[in-house]
């Protein structure tokens, strides 16, 4: 796609909790088919932006786009259905549903025309289909993850933001995660990740934005975040 | 076959008992439910619950009194009622969710006195009598005693509203989303759900079954402004001790506490009261989230 | 009407109503800036407060016998909803059967006076003892449950009470009542006409002085800690449950008191006056008044007497309007009649300093309009140490100060930590590393007693202090700061630290009194340490997160302690920050000889300061060592280092 409308735009973007202000007139935006990764220390602001766009915290925008359309006067489950998905951090589930409960939920507030359903779900992460009837809580962190991403694929987005994906994650199921995000990534779907772990999110990201105390402080290709010295002064490693 | 003297009278207070029990388990079911997926206790439940009364009296006075009738003014009452409730939940209640737990209290509490004097002035404070439908009337012989048949009907009925409710909740898709409600409603707002409107629908849910429950009530015969009162701290005693959000436990401890009472009413008269509470006391002393509950105190 | 003419009109109201709340919010931030409005409008209520009180007292004088009645039974019922208010107001504990306690006062009166032919002054001087009792015990049962648990357990308890009082007619006299407890001779109304008046005010009166006192106190700042951050209140040495057990029994003294006052006025009681609906309207009385003032019940039992006195007379429906009062009060007027009135005189204050030219205009900012923008610098450099101390290896011969010996939890089927043993020798500044999910979080949880092990033992001085609460354990001289910062939010910066230090000094039980001048001198001193003097005004919330994990290691210290447990200190702070709080961190340590024990990712940090290293991975110990030995152990390089790229040579 050109470079000419992103899928998602962001822009004059604050968030707030109570009276104070987290995260301070960013600027940012996700083309088709990109993968961009949001990287910072604990508390930059990264998962309050996401939330932000979300709608889920308080926040004031100069302009929030999808697919060139205004979101942002619309209530979070508007978005969803808009094509906006959010990951939360912490592979949330709802524990007392069945996993094959919980994937029903995500279909049922699907954006228009299903071009992934619950049947695909089960063919990319099999061991969801093994544990179909299985109470969400008693999923490991790993199985739970891949449930979340499961039902945000559910919900046809064309926009997916992911709050830490990798958190608490075996190297293994990463390699998988990353597959089905890349696979996902080549149908058009835009993807904003947020993550402490860079090596993560460098490994699937094209473009690269920077956070510090809640504004966006560096932004460039992932090529060039990669290294030493950009990482040493953002992320002290 | 023919029981003793005082078999037969504990025989009778335990049909009763569970009379009883059965329509607290109709208030005390909705209550239950509101509280699980919307998080606050619904005071005005028992004046719904009552109000629910006074309009199956005003309908049946237009509808009539007969069988079919009956079933008619049954469901209105129960629509009836959810419609003021939902009404109440839009306007009232949903400004205070997740304000300080004094707010949301006093809030709900404002229309116990609301509703109370509303009453009062359209119906007067003696309370009225209706016509029980005929199907109803008389009782049945059982050892010796006669048990009047609407014991048994509420008895049904509160069964019917348990399947009806294990149904919708475990069956369907709107019970998927209740569920998931309970569990983490900020998820389920994140996967596409309004979660507002799913509020309001469990809000009406909730009241719908305690307008049932007070037309229940008023076509068995005289209802009386009082009865507001007397439902909502039953019903608190029954949802605290069933474990706040269950309905099982709800179902287990409405007829729990009918029980209690009918045969306390025989054991010790002037301490009819005070048992429930002793009963509530302990088992919360000993086990603070109730019988079924899951949510720490 | 059309849907489509509903909506304009809708849509008509909603423009004047945006109207009205943009003058409103206008007129909030000309509050925000003016301070001096609202000290003139604290000050002006003040003033308001002690009129009206001086008018209650002299009533008998100006006016007639019936109002004088009304006003006696306004204070029973205000002296009732003043002692909920101690609750509702200072712990948040919304208690829905207060009325047990008047009814318990009452009874004690009039029991006595019916069946032992006492005098009612004997019953009255212990009905609060007996209040006190029984609040006590009730209380045990009753706390056993937080927020609406305990509501309800206090409303099921309150009806338990009444449904005895109801029910044992031999004792009570049930729906009838005790009659015939008549005043003693030197209150009496038929000797003294208004002496039994003054004497109730004079009672209320000075437990509305004592109430107060007992708010203001160190103890009533312990509790509202606790109501605002209950985790943080526990980690400052408080032990929760029994300041609230307290306080319910200081509610329940003073609302027996309430009881045995109208006893004593009224000459009955009967079981219909301790039901729930006594309980509800000490509540609504709380809340029409204002909670958050100290005589606001009274006024709200004032206004309830006298304005619903002449609505019953005027219609039927004074229930409603009762309740719409309260719908209204609880929607709109948070603050309650006085906060109405101190909200008036400070908008009063405002538009006359508007007019005179005198007031501060609210800043224009395009990005905030309801929001104050809180973008704080980073904290400035802390007092610079002449010699930059070498580090010195601890010395690891000693005992160990804490000593953790095969710790294991886990967690259903998931094993957080696996016989994980490790000494921290004193003095020592000791890291534990690990990746993601090693366990860290859990293993400080266990040491600090929030979660109890399934096995093995933690010795802290030797002493064993495994699966001991954490106020216990803080009580020992061992402090913890959280990840995400966790303080008090309502409380300034410097208020934060008071509040630890007095907490771990005993000094809360004071409920009478200020803090000590040398807990409020070692506060100061420490806000100054950390380098947040200048916000020691600020409120916590509003602090920016840097300075937020500054003062949780300042509240770490405030406590007392000798051992000090760091969860990710320098999470999210950039790395000028950083350094700075590493500097601080090891200069204080070395300082006062504390030992300190930390979690972290960042390898600089750990690395930097760090004598003795301890890696975590996957619940288990993974190696222990200098951090020499560990950066050269392979093991730990292909667990955790070994995801940084060779050529990034991590320095000291």
């Amino acid at each position: 796609m050109s470079s000419g409308t992103p899928l998602l735009g962001v822009s004059g973007l604050s968030a707030f909790y109570g009276k104070s202000q987290v995260v301070f007139d960013v600027d940012l935006r996700v083309d088709t088919g990109e993968v961009v990764a949001l990287l910072g220390r604990n508390g930059a602001g990264k998962t309050s932006t996401l939330l932000a766009i979300a709608g889920v915290v308080a926040n004031r925008s100069a302009a929030l786009r999808l697919g060139g359309e205004s979101i942002a006067e619309l209530p979070s489950y508007r978005r969803v259905r808009k094509g906006l998905a959010l990951v939360p951090s912490g592979a949330r589930s709802f524990a007392n549903l069945t996993v094959a409960e919980n994937l029903e939920i995500a279909r049922r507030g699907s954006a228009v025309g299903a071009l992934v359903t619950i049947d695909d779900v089960y063919r990319i992460f099999p061991v969801l289909h093994s544990l179909r009837a299985a109470s969400a809580g008693t999923l490991s962190g790993g199985e739970r993850q891949m449930l979340a991403i499961g039902r945000a694929m559910l919900s046809q987005p064309r926009v997916l933001m992911l709050d830490e994906p990798s958190e608490g994650l075996a190297p293994i199921i990463l390699t998988e995660l990353a597959a089905r995000l890349r696979e996902m990534n080549s149908r058009g779907v835009g993807i904003l990740v947020t993550e402490q772990n860079h090596r993560f999110a460098l490994e699937l990201a094209e473009r690269v934005y920077f956070m510090e105390k809640g504004q966006v402080v560096w932004e460039g290709a992932a090529a060039e975040a990669r290294r030493p010295d950009v990482l040493r002064s953002y992320l002290s490693i | 076959m023919a029981l003793g003297t005082t078999a037969n009278s504990y025989f009778v207070q335990i049909i009763f008992g569970l009379g009883s029990g059965a329509v607290l388990f109709l208030i005390a079911s909705g209550l239950t439910l509101i509280f699980g997926a919307l998080r606050i206790v619904n005071f005005a439940h028992g004046s719904l619950y009552m109000l629910g009364a006074y309009v199956a009296f005003e309908l049946s006075s237009v509808i009539g009194y007969g069988n079919a009738a009956f079933w008619l003014v049954l469901l209105l009452s129960g629509v009836v009622i959810a419609a003021v409730g939902a009404g109440l939940e839009v306007l009232f209640f949903r400004p205070v969710y997740g304000r300080a737990l004094l707010t949301q209290l006093l809030v709900t509490f404002s229309f116990v006195l609301i509703i109370a004097g509303i009453v009062r002035k359209v119906w007067g404070a003696q309370g009225e009598s209706t016509q029980t439908p005929p199907f109803l009337q008389g009782g049945v012989r059982l050892f010796d005693s006669q048990i009047p048949k609407y014991q048994f009907f509420f008895m049904a009925l509160a069964l019917a509203v348990a399947i009806l409710l294990w149904a919708i909740l475990y069956r369907t898709g709107l019970g998927r989303m209740i569920r998931a409600a309970v569990s983490d409603p900020q998820l389920l707002h994140l996967s596409g759900v309004n979660v507002r409107l799913l509020f309001t629908g469990v809000f009406a849910l909730g009241c719908f079954f305690a307008g049932i429950a007070g037309a229940a009530i008023s076509l068995q015969g005289a209802i009386g402004p009082e009865i507001a009162v007397n439902a909502i701290i039953r019903a608190f005693v029954v949802i605290v001790l069933g474990g706040l959000g269950s309905l099982a436990g709800a179902f287990i401890a409405s007829f729990v506490v009918g029980l209690a009472e009918a045969l306390g009413i025989l054991w010790v008269p002037q301490a009819s009261l005070a048992i429930v509470f002793a009963v509530l006391v302990i088992v919360l002393a000993l086990r603070p989230q109730g019988l079924f509950g899951t949510r720490a105190a | 009407m059309t849907l489509g003419g509903w909506w304009k009109v809708g849509a008509r109201a909603r423009s004047r109503r945006s109207v009205l709340t943009a003058a409103a919010g206008e007129l909030r931030r000309s509050l925000a800036a003016d301070p001096a409005a609202r000290d003139v409008a604290r000050r002006g209520l003040t003033i308001v407060t002690a009129l009206l009180v001086v008018a209650a007292a002299l009533l008998p004088l100006y006016a007639d016998r019936g109002t004088v009645l009304l006003m006696q039974q306004a204070l029973y019922l205000g002296l009732l909803a003043l002692s909920l208010n101690l609750l509702v107001s200072t712990t948040g504990l919304v208690s829905f059967g207060h009325a047990m306690f008047f009814g318990l006062g009452a009874y004690a009166v009039a029991i006595p006076v019916a069946k032992l032919e006492w005098s009612s002054m004997t019953g009255f001087v212990i009905a609060p003892a007996i209040g006190a009792v029984a609040a006590f015990v009730i209380g045990l049962v009753v706390l056993r449950g937080r927020e609406l648990y305990f509501a309800l357990l206090t409303l099921g308890v309150g009806q338990l009470i009444w449904a005895t009082a109801h029910g044992w007619q031999s004792l009570t006299g049930g729906t009838n009542g005790t009659t015939g407890v008549f005043p003693p001779a030197f209150i009496s109304p038929f000797q003294h006409a208004d002496r039994l008046y003054w004497f109730v005010f004079a009672v209320v009166a000075v437990s509305a002085g004592v109430l107060y006192a007992i708010t203001r106190s160190p103890f009533g700042d312990a509790l509202r800690g606790i109501r605002d951050n209950r985790l943080r209140a526990e980690f400052v040495g408080l032990w929760v449950k029994r300041y609230e057990l307290t306080a319910f029994v200081v509610a329940g003294a003073f609302g027996a008191l309430a009881g045995a006052l109208m006893v004593v006025g009224e000459t009955q009681i009967t079981s219909a006056q301790v039901d729930w609906n006594r309980s509800a309207l000490a509540l609504i009385v709380c809340l029409i008044g204002g909670t958050r003032y100290i005589l606001g019940p009274i006024a709200g039992a004032v206004f309830y007497l006298f304005v619903f006195d002449y609505v019953l007379s005027k219609t039927i429906l004074w229930d409603t309007v009762l309740g719409i009062v309260v719908l209204f009060v609880a929607l709109a007027l948070s603050g309650g009649l006085a906060g109405m009135v101190e909200w008036l005189l400070a908008t009063g204050a405002v538009l006359v300093r508007r007019a005179r030219g005198t007031t501060v205009q609210p800043q224009e900012s395009a990005l905030a309009e309801e929001y104050e923008v809180v973008h704080l610098p980073a904290s400035p450099s802390p007092v610079a140490r002449a010699a930059e101390a070498a580090v010195a290896l601890a010395d690891r011969s000693g005992p160990p100060v804490l000593s953790i010996r095969a710790i294991g939890k886990s967690f259903g089927g998931l094993v957080a930590l696996e016989d994980v043993s490790l000494d921290v020798r004193q003095g020592s500044i000791h890291a534990v590393i690990g990746p993601n999910g090693a366990g860290k979080t859990t293993f400080f949880n266990v040491i600090t007693g929030l979660v109890a092990p399934d096995g093995g033992t933690i010795l802290l001085d030797g002493k064993d202090v495994t699966a001991r609460p954490p106020w216990r354990i803080v009580g020992r001289g061992l402090a913890r700061s959280f990840q995400q910062a966790n303080l008090f939010w309502a409380l300034s910066a410097l208020d934060n630290l008071t509040l630890a230090a007095a907490a771990a000094r005993g000094e809360t039980v004071r409920m009478f009194g200020k803090n000590s001048a040398s807990t409020r001198q070692h506060a100061r001193s420490l806000i100054e340490l950390v380098g947040l003097g200048d916000f020691a005004s600020v409120s916590a919330a509003e602090l920016s997160h840097g300075d937020q994990r500054s003062l949780e290691f300042a509240a770490a210290l405030a406590v007392d302690s000798h051992v000090i447990l760091l969860d990710e200190p320098t999470a999210g702070l950039s790395p000028l920050e950083t350094q700075l709080a590493t500097r601080l961190i090891r200069e204080v340590a070395r300082e006062r000889g504390l030992t300190v024990l930390f979690v972290e990712h960042d390898m600089e940090v750990v690395f930097g300061i760090a004598d003795w290293i301890t890696v975590l991975n996957r619940g288990a110990v993974l190696a222990e060592g200098t951090p020499d030995e560990i950066r050269a152990n392979p093991e730990v390089r292909r667990a955790y280092l070994g995801e940084h790229d060779q050529e990034t040579e991590v320095s000291a």
